[in-house]
């Protein structure tokens, strides 16, 4: 079930009323949620609903385990074995699911062939007959949809638990709706469990304010950016040059890549708008995503703005663990390697989605050496401040845009077609362009929804506080109408389903 | 990358609810204004939308779920109809969306200058 739909837009309707009407039922309103997040979720699959399911009474039975075993000193090793454990299951579940195909067909195969070469026809000939099993065998792995962002809130919860910066949740409902609630089930934000458990144990009460406004604005703002800007780009800029490289000249290319960087930002972070926009009107908060990356001065500044809740992640349970910045700078740059590269592979199962990581762990590497060794002459006036500014978001928007192409580029002869294309100056199809009026506008549209991200909206939603509620029923529904009109026909899905 | 304390020997914190941010304009609504409001927004929605949702469904494959939808939405577009209330979006769809989902086949095509026709 996908936001910007119909069939959305009732099941929200059915759970705000369930979820509220239950309000004095704090037990079967719990179930009553967990219900609509399996439902939801099950609408894809119910094979993997009942999964989700498995994970959350396993997670929470091990938390729980962890816990009591907490005030025996004696217990340590056992702790850490079970916690050794209940990480590794979870990571070889996602593991089978999301990288068997990488594993065996892009890494062990590439590696059998020259040896089953070098050992003769009849070992060529088995290696040949295995692929041939092996190939169908991969292709009936349905990965299940949000797999990454529930296995990442499983291992937070268990490690919380495990370091002891939060007790196990009361009940395995409560860890179960916080593992399940259907906002941010399949595409983030990846809410801790420290920041949600509470609040699905507490439940917000009928006496509870509800942030409606901003709650509105979220999800008015989530579907223009996904509906009118993301699609279109898409459509019509983005996926026909990263389809066909080698049709377009360098500025149709160069055009293509700064809207796929406006549609990826629009297209998760409307996800993410739209997630805290539902969960704000059944009295959840979620921490914000997304803080106007595309404004950041340096890659590391990118990183604390773009998908905050993955980069904070990483930082806390895999940056931190290996030693962070503790360890010397080699050991420090080795860190930022390792923790992008396997953000990198987090994102998808491919040499690009490594080499994007690789590029992103290697640059900030670099920054941290340059900022550390070579002192800038600090700009003296305010507009040469400003100018520098300017100059380092030109910069690193710059740097992030050629990474998406690794991102996007699906496979490395796409990506070195797209360089190609990047230095051609003819086209294979004379007399078109696809710099538009409409793609110019809608780039532009689509960096300065930016201003509105994170504190920004507030002024304007102070002013939507003083409104009477059919005139913001009134006002919400005349901009849905225009963004509905204004959208291309069809629904999309969002890019980071299949993460 | 600011580092998280980890104290193996504290005992395991409290749960605290976690409250709304201090430093937000308090733009918060009481639970029946939200409502009502809501349900404005959906009614209004879906009469202003009422025929390009019935126009969809109309898309759809023949079967179950087609003709549930179609008998729910077919009642609503008839009545919105003719209320007018489908002129807004007929309006928009002609105009702003018109000129933006123009598709090729609807395009003004002119050949290049010194083209072989």
């Amino acid at each position: 079930m996908l936001f910007p739909t119909t069939a959305f837009a009732v099941f929200f309707f059915c759970v705000f009323h369930g979820h509220w009407a239950l309000a004095r039922f704090p037990r079967a309103r719990s179930v009553f949620l967990l219900s609509a997040s399996l439902f939801f979720y099950g609408l894809w699959s119910w094979k993997f609903a009942l999964m989700l399911l498995g994970s959350a009474l396993l997670n929470h039975a091990a938390a729980c385990r962890i816990d009591a075993l907490s005030n025996n000193p004696a217990a340590g090793r056992t702790r850490r074995r079970l916690v050794v454990g209940v990480v590794s299951l979870n990571l070889g579940l996602l593991a089978f699911f999301k990288y068997t195909g990488f594993l065996v067909a892009d890494v062990l195969f590439p590696l059998l062939r020259p040896l089953a070469q070098a050992l003769g026809p009849e070992t060529v000939w088995r290696l040949i007959r295995l692929q041939e099993e092996t190939y169908p065998w991969i292709a009936t792995i349905v990965l299940p949809v949000g797999i990454s962002f529930f296995t990442f809130q499983a291992l937070s919860y268990v490690l919380d638990v495990y370091r002891r910066q939060a007790p196990p949740a009361r009940s395995w409902i409560d860890f179960a709706n916080y593992l399940a609630f259907f906002p941010q089930l399949v595409a983030g934000p990846i809410v801790r469990a420290a920041h949600l458990v509470p609040q699905m144990e507490t439940m917000p009460t009928r006496e509870t304010t509800l942030e409606a406004p901003r709650a509105m604005f979220l999800i008015l703002m989530g579907l223009l950016k996904k509906i009118v800007i993301a699609n279109w780009l898409a459509a019509q800029v983005a996926d026909p040059v990263f389809a066909a490289p080698e049709l377009y000249s360098g500025p149709d290319v160069l055009i293509a890549v700064y809207a796929y960087a406006v549609q990826i930002y629009c297209d998760f972070s409307a996800y993410s708008d739209i997630a805290i926009g539902a969960a704000l009107l059944l009295g959840f908060h979620f921490p914000a995503n997304f803080h106007a990356p595309y404004s950041a001065t340096t890659l590391q500044d990118f990183w604390r703005r773009w998908h905050i809740s993955l980069s904070t992640w990483l930082r806390d349970y895999l940056y931190i663990p290996l030693g962070g910045s503790r360890r010397g700078g080699a050991r420090t740059y080795l860190n930022l390697l390792v923790t992008f590269l396997l953000g990198g592979l987090w994102h998808g199962a491919a040499w690009t989605f490594v080499l994007w990581g690789a590029f992103h762990g290697v640059y900030l590497a670099l920054e941290r050496w340059f900022r550390e060794h070579i002192r800038w002459p600090a700009p003296d006036t305010p507009v040469a401040s400003t100018l520098w500014r300017w100059l380092g978001r030109i910069w690193i928007f710059h740097v992030v845009c050629f990474s998406w192409l690794l991102f996007r580029g699906g496979n490395l002869d796409t990506v070195g077609a797209l360089l190609r294309s990047l230095t051609a100056w003819t086209t294979a199809v004379p007399a078109t362009t696809l710099w538009g009026g409409a793609a110019i506008t809608l780039i532009s549209l689509g960096l300065a929804t930016q201003i509105l991200d994170g504190e920004r909206s507030w002024k304007l939603l102070r002013r939507a506080e003083r409104l009477p509620a059919w005139a913001l029923g009134l006002a919400g529904a005349a901009l849905l109408t225009i963004i509905l009109a204004l959208g291309p026909a069809g629904v999309a899905p969002f890019i980071y389903f299949q993460f | 990358m600011n580092t998280i304390p980890i104290h193996h020997d504290a005992p395991p914190p409290k749960r605290q609810a976690i409250a709304p941010d201090p430093r937000s304009p308090h733009t918060t609504l009481p639970l029946r204004t939200t409502w009502r409001g809501l349900l404005i927004f959906y009614v209004l929605a879906l009469a202003l939308n009422a025929s390009s949702l019935h126009g969809n469904n109309e898309n759809m494959p023949y079967g179950a779920v087609r003709s549930f939808r179609l008998t729910i939405s077919s009642p609503i577009h008839r009545a919105t109809h003719r209320w007018q209330l489908d002129r807004p979006r007929e309006f928009l769809n002609a105009t702003l969306g018109g000129i933006l989902n123009r598709t090729d086949d609807e395009m003004d095509w002119q050949s290049p200058p010194g083209a072989v026709e």
